[in-house]
């Protein structure tokens, strides 16, 4: 029932496409009429009339939107060839193929396109395409001539590295998807263009090696990015939020990098990228808990130092969860579990703090947040000194005047350090939030209310999936995916990853051949 | 495939969720019950009772894996008819509502004696109910994939605390191995078989095998695991408290936790870890519970969603539990109830569905390509 039902909806609105759209016809002067009509009070379009031929008796319009479109192109391979060099000769039989030698012969353009209804032309306008009307014909010539306003290459802000390439994405989904084809020089790599919004008509690319990636997960980001029906996509965070398994997780389900090594590397493990225009940020599906503790620098860097910073990534998500919950539960149920010198240090601190410690904690942790927003919305060297002399300031203080203990201070700041770790913003956010959660627990629950707390986030994290992948995999999910654990917690030699990671059922699983007598045979 | 849950689960996890499902309250009065009845023989009977709890597990994985694709209502009622299914279901479902009502009793007791002093009981199960519930509301998949996840954290903590624990071990208790009291083993196999409950929810799981076909060896690997748990459990016990000693206690295990010392050590007291891990491995065979009832519930009723069923077991489960006024009277109420329930479904049922099985013609199962 419900097969048909969509199936009959799909159609209808095909329908419904089908007759909206209008063909051009033979004449020149109703089509630019029509089209003045379309582009009514937007002064920015151009609207240039020329003449062409020995005889000056063909007429052509060509429109373009100023500023979008870049004017010296346009000058230098339409209207400088068909206004001034065609004059000299005139090609025999002009009237009859004089459509297709301007596509063919007189326009020296890369990129031309022939359409045949005006909304395909007015998309192509406002994207920054130059149209040609040629009198006579029901044709519409585009000529690609997109120059939209953007800045150059520049390096990445969030996701720094100590060694590794400095370049970041920009705003435009060419230059973007550009930096990731000169990393993939393999006619493999895939890019489906796919335009979302109503409105913003924002160009998304699609991206992924063929041969690697699994077709079903390809079909299934195509499919739900081609259902979302939105006015406009400012950002591809919409696209994340809108596609994204479980819309009520706090967990994010799409990574999100402005780095084209960190694109490029997802490509070729056999996931798919999705660059969207006007954002340095693109996206990366599937994603799971393991995926967000990467950074992309892991891979640069030999083995022992990753491992060892993954050991503390991971030590670190444990620490912004449940520090301060800990520190609540044990001072204010437990305290005969901690050693009879830490509990007496700890009673002798507290002894002029007025409030029980989840009072305590959560004041401190609201400072932290206010902390943090303030200085996330204050430009760079303001927003640091904010963070750093607020924080300073206001612990200092909070200490000396006895409100807090200075233990609670550095459990909140060892809190805060942590979940500053975790490379991933959104990712590092769902443990602060939910960090909150465990912390009411435990000061009604104690230790048990942790433990609680822990079992319903651990459920949590077994139960989402991104597009259907399990989110804790390959940790609960032993089997097929168990050589992702070489890359995981801790990071093997780059020679033991001779596999790519195989959270979704990959077509080609060999990543790394390495022979080791091979290679000591050139000695002799 | 890959998209969508297919509500497949390995032989691997089934296995471990054997194991969490077995492992449960049990574990912590076992060593004590088998030091007062036959001393340091006891391995003997655990021993035996492994052997003997592996053949409900034998049949079990026989009879699902002949009627592979079958749930186990329709397995039940193919081979016993819809009336004799509808009573066989009835018991099962009491048995499972009764087993996780005990045993959320004795946990909040242990956490009451352990934890929160002045907490009352009810707020204790009230709240680790609802938790169960919720992972259960999510199906066979997360609750294997949990009951994978919390491995390291139950094994790591545990191993640490036994290294630290091998200097007040005195292995001698452990002598003499035979003792000669052969009758006494016998008859304290019983109440020690009755540790091993649990393989009925294998006649559950098995329906959600992707392999049917090769679970065997992981299923008695469940039951060899749950053996040697048992047996080092025991052993250790027995070694630090000697026989006499160890008879007397009611919980030995949490008695060796309050009497770890660190040497030199940040934590003085591990009473903390060891309740963490507690609550961990309680709350596996309570979900395992909860979603094994709803699952037969959604069974007798045909209807699509087990989820549904979860929640309004808690009231049912919460009134059980507080029935026994005191720990000694659910002891007491918790071995009448295993005499009767629990040997109906892990000893008698399988059995009467192997049996039944062997004599039906294979040809009558549903065709293999309805994996």
């Amino acid at each position: 029932m419900g097969i048909l039902d969509r199936f009959f909806k799909r159609r209808k609105e095909e329908k419904v496409i089908m007759e909206k759209k209008m063909p051009p016809s033979n004449d020149l002067q109703e089509n630019i009429n029509k089209l003045k009509e379309i582009f009514k009070d937007c002064d920015d379009v151009i609207f240039r009339n020329f003449k062409v031929g020995v005889e000056q008796v063909h007429e052509f319009v060509a429109v373009q939107i100023d500023g979008l479109a870049n004017k010296q192109l346009i000058n230098d391979s339409v209207l400088q060839p068909l206004m001034l060099e065609v004059r000299e000769v005139e090609p025999e039989n002009v009237e009859d193929r004089l459509f297709k030698i301007s596509k063919e012969g007189a326009i020296a353009s890369v990129e031309v396109k022939v359409v045949y209804n005006f909304e395909d032309a007015v998309v192509s306008i406002l994207s920054g395409d130059t149209a040609l009307f040629i009198g006579g014909y029901d044709e519409i010539l585009i000529i690609g001539s997109k120059s939209p306003p953007t800045r150059g290459i520049d390096q990445a802000e969030s996701e720094t590295v100590v060694r590794g390439p400095r370049d970041a994405f920009v705003e435009s989904v060419r230059s973007n998807t550009a930096l990731i084809r000169k990393r993939v020089r393999d006619p493999k790599l895939k890019l489906k263009n796919r335009q979302v919004g109503e409105r913003s008509k924002t160009d998304v690319s699609i991206m992924y090696i063929e041969d690697i990636a699994n077709p079903n997960l390809v079909k299934e980001v195509i499919r739900r990015i081609e259902n979302i029906k939105i006015d406009a996509i400012l950002e591809s965070s919409y696209i994340e939020q809108l596609i994204e398994d479980n819309h009520y997780s706090p967990f994010p389900q799409l990574e999100n990098t402005e780095r084209p090594d960190t694109a490029a590397a997802a490509l070729y493990q056999g996931r798919v990228v999705i660059v969207v225009d006007n954002t340095p940020f693109c996206l990366i599906a599937p994603a799971t808990l393991m995926t967000f503790l990467k950074s992309s620098e892991d891979h640069y860097q030999r083995w022992p130092i990753i491992s060892l910073s993954r050991l503390v990534r991971y030590l670190a998500v444990l620490i912004s969860l449940v520090a301060p919950a800990l520190y609540i539960a044990l001072i204010s149920y437990h305290p005969g579990l901690l050693p009879t010198k830490l509990v007496l240090y700890i009673g002798a601190s507290r002894i002029n703090v007025p409030f029980p410690a989840f009072i305590e904690a959560f004041m401190m942790e609201l400072t932290i947040e206010l902390l943090r927003e303030a200085g996330s919305r204050m430009s760079g060297p303001i927003g640091t000194t904010i963070s750093i002399v607020g924080g300073l300031v206001i612990g200092q203080a909070a200490v000396e005047a006895g409100v807090v203990s200075p233990l609670m201070v550095i459990v909140v700041a060892v809190t805060a350090i942590a979940s500053f770790m975790i490379p991933n913003f959104g990712f590092a956010s769902a443990f602060r939030i939910l960090r909150f959660f465990i912390m009411a627990l435990a000061s009604v629950l104690g230790l048990y209310g942790v433990m609680l707390g822990l079992i319903v986030v651990a459920t949590h994290l077994v139960r989402l999936t991104s597009f259907g992948v399990p989110y804790m995999s390959p940790f609960t999910t032993l089997g097929r995916t168990v050589s992702d654990l070489k890359d995981s917690v801790i990071r093997l030699p780059l020679i033991k990853l001779r596999e790519r990671q195989k959270i979704t059922h990959l077509i080609d699983e060999q990543r790394l051949v390495y022979d080791k007598h091979k290679e000591s045979g050139d000695d002799k | 495939m890959m998209f969508g849950k297919d509500n497949k689960i390995s032989n691997m996890q089934i296995a471990l969720l054997t194991v969490h499902t077995i492992i449960g309250v049990g574990i912590l009065s076992l060593p004590s019950t088998l030091a007062e009845t036959v001393g340091t023989s006891g391995w003997i009977s655990l021993v035996l009772s492994g052997i003997i709890a592996a053949v409900p597990v034998i049949m079990i994985t026989k009879v699902t894996e002949k009627y592979r694709g079958w749930n186990l209502f329709e397995i039940s009622s193919y081979l016993l008819g819809k009336t004799l299914t509808y009573i066989t279901f009835t018991l099962l479902i009491i048995n499972f509502i009764g087993q996780s009502a005990f045993v959320i009793r004795i946990f909040g007791e242990v956490i009451k004696m352990f934890l929160l002093f002045s907490t009352p009981i009810e707020v204790t199960i009230v709240t680790m109910l609802l938790t169960a519930v919720f992972t259960a509301r999510g199906g066979i998949e997360t609750i294997a994939r949990l009951s994978l996840l919390v491995v390291p954290f139950i094994l790591i903590p545990t191993l640490i605390l036994n290294v630290v624990l091998i200097p007040d071990l005195d292995f001698t208790n452990l002598l003499p191995f035979f003792k000669n009291n052969f009758a006494d083993v016998i008859k304290s196999i019983p109440a020690t078989f009755f540790s091993f409950g649990g393989s009925e929810f294998l006649l559950v799981y098995m329906y959600y095998s992707k392999h049917p076909k090769s679970a065997m060896k992981y299923n008695i690997g469940a039951i060899v695991t749950v053996t040697v748990l048992y047996l080092l459990s025991f052993f250790i016990t027995l070694a630090r408290f000697g026989e006499k000693g160890l008879g007397v206690q009611l919980w030995p295990l949490l008695s060796l936790a309050k009497a770890i010392q660190f040497p030199n050590a940040f934590i003085e007291n591990v009473e903390g870890i060891i309740m963490a891990i507690w609550v961990i491995v309680v709350f596996t065979t309570l979900m395992s519970a909860i979603f094994v009832a709803s699952v037969l519930i959604r069974q007798m009723f045909r209807t699509e969603e087990s989820k549904y069923f979860t929640l309004p077991l808690l009231p049912i489960i919460y009134f059980f539990s507080l029935i026994p006024r005191n720990v000694v009277l659910v002891y007491s109420y918790m071995q009448v109830f295993t005499y009767i329930f629990g040997t109906f479904a892990s000893l008698i049922y399988p059995i009467l569905l192997y049996i039944l099985a062997v004599f039906k013609k294979k040809g009558e199962a549903k065709d293999e390509t309805t994996i």
